[in-house]
């Protein structure tokens, strides 16, 4: 097995090359790999390929996306989020195109998925003072357009489809605990030391846990800073590896946190709390309960500090290397605050 | 944050020295990154997390947990032994395993009392504790600077400070 090298751009490229030509053709050729610094997860590199399809000459902008052996999620898995990316392309989800998807190592010396490279900036949730990310006449439009999204995804009838296979919850009864129980278990697994404040709150959340309505595709990650934005339109909802099925409410209560709106009165510096509650029942038919809203909102700030646990675990244990780690590490006491006075809201 | 302050130093240096100076074209800049690595070199020997707010963080932490138990009944028992040497003659590395092994005791025993009485006393006295121990944690910590990590330290719109 190749030891994959995020910096050895040279050697990433000559294996991928390989890998595209089995893929399709050896008419295959693709330029020169150039990383980007967005995400704290998968590595990601940008590059230009051409081949042919249907006996016609294609030339694209793609993505590759390798999960690091020791990064911070690892051991990483390309398929879920492939089958995902590929299912949701029946559905009004702008989700990126995926082409190619390899969990074997032997390939890169990590799992990878290659996907179309969409147009488009990635506005991020920290501002200075608190100003504005976005300009009124923005904040209003994509507004609309990002709970359009995620009223979208869960929306979308997963079953039959490749997303059927998605580990997570299949009965609303189960949806919480399914989820207080894996992020039970990757917090042990990450950090030896406990932090009694999470202790408590897993316990808060087993004797609170709400009945879902139903249950959907859950993003898991669904936030400012995960979306692409072009011309005033979104156009790409991004970062799938969290996605499983489970309680909507999920991906609502994350976009609630603390983390991504700091002192903006707006969820993710775009709308209102009673705004999105009242557009997403527009659009799904499905009333948002606001206790089940707190609840979700102090789980998922108590998963983000689990985050925190995993990058500092990455960084110490696992000996990744990459600074921005030992800097989350650094932010657990923060954490830690938010995963209180979030609990505290929703008790 | 990272238990290990050896560990920090190191990363620093692995960094500068794979993913930083290859990349840095100006010869007094690549001088002065390796100057950082000397400087650093110099200081792995020297340092270790500074002892009074451990001390005080292990004092508090026993201090809650004498008070919450003689509240409860039947608590959970102790699992591991304390520090047997005294607190005042204990270094960095041996208060930080100390106050690790309290805080995984607290851990149990909060969520004992709170299972029992979930607004008992003894649950306001240990998240009393947690609290402020988070509060004096905070006070050391500096605001993240992931707008210009996101943005690979380019000067952004709104960056953070």
């Amino acid at each position: 097995m190749p030891d994959f090298d995020p910096f050895d751009t040279d050697s990433v490229a000559r294996r991928l090359l390989v890998f595209l030509r089995a893929q399709a053709g050896e008419q295959v050729e693709i330029g020169a790999l150039a990383r980007f610094t967005v995400g704290f997860s998968w590595v990601t590199y940008g590059f230009p390929a051409k081949w042919i399809e249907a006996d016609q000459r294609v030339a694209r902008e793609l993505i590759l996306r390798v999960g690091p052996p020791n990064g911070i999620f690892a051991p990483y898995r390309a398929a879920p989020e492939f089958a995902v990316l590929q299912a949701l392309r029946a559905s009004a989800v702008r989700a990126p195109r995926a082409y190619w998807c390899c969990d074997d190592l032997d390939v890169l010396g990590a799992p990878f998925f290659i996907c179309e490279r969409v147009e488009g900036e990635a506005p991020i949730p920290w501002s200075r003072d608190g100003k504005p990310v976005f300009d009124e006449a923005s904040r209003i439009g994509l507004a609309d357009q990002f709970i359009g999204a995620v009223a979208a995804l869960h929306n979308f009838e997963w079953r039959g489809t490749g997303v059927e296979t998605l580990e997570g919850a299949r009965t609303p009864e189960h949806a919480a605990v399914s989820e207080i129980d894996v992020w039970s278990g990757r917090m042990q697994a990450w950090s030896t030391r406990r932090y009694p404040i999470l202790d408590y709150a897993l316990a808060w959340f087993r004797a609170h846990a709400p009945r879902a309505a139903r249950i959907s595709v859950v993003h898991g990650d669904y936030r400012i800073g995960n979306f692409l934005v072009a011309d005033a339109k979104i156009t790409a909802i991004l970062d799938w590896e969290l996605v499983h099925l489970g309680d909507p409410l999920e991906d609502l209560g994350w976009i609630c946190m603390q983390a991504w709106r700091g002192r903006s009165p707006y969820m993710c510096h775009l709308l209102t709390r009673e705004e999105l509650s009242d557009k997403y029942a527009v659009l799904t038919g499905m009333d948002v309960d606001a206790a089940a809203l707190r609840y979700w909102e102090a789980f998922g700030t108590f998963k983000l500090a689990a985050m925190h646990l995993a990058a500092a675990y990455s960084f110490e244990t696992r000996g990744f290397n990459d600074m921005r780690m030992a800097g989350m590490a650094a932010q657990i006491p923060r954490m830690l605050l938010q995963v209180e006075a979030a609990l505290e809201q929703a008790a | 944050m990272i238990a290990s302050l050896e560990r920090v130093l190191e990363g620093i240096v692995a960094t500068l020295r794979t993913d930083v100076i290859p990349k840095v074209t100006e010869e007094h800049a690549r001088s002065q990154a390796v100057g950082v690595i000397d400087l650093i070199n110099n200081l792995v020997a020297r340092v270790e997390w500074a002892r009074d707010p451990l001390l005080h963080g292990v004092r508090e932490r026993r201090e809650a947990l004498g008070a919450a138990h003689a509240l409860l009944l039947g608590p959970p028992a102790i699992r591991s032994a304390s520090l047997e040497i005294p607190l005042a003659e204990a270094n960095s590395r041996a208060l930080l395993a100390e106050r690790d092994r309290l805080d995984a005791e607290i851990a149990d025993l909060l969520v004992f009392a709170y299972a029992s009485a979930p607004d008992g006393e003894a649950v306001t006295v240990l998240r009393k504790q947690i609290h402020d121990d988070m509060i004096s944690e905070m006070a050391m910590s500096r605001k993240p600077l992931f707008a210009e990590m996101t943005k690979g330290g380019a000067r952004v719109r709104d960056g953070g400070s």
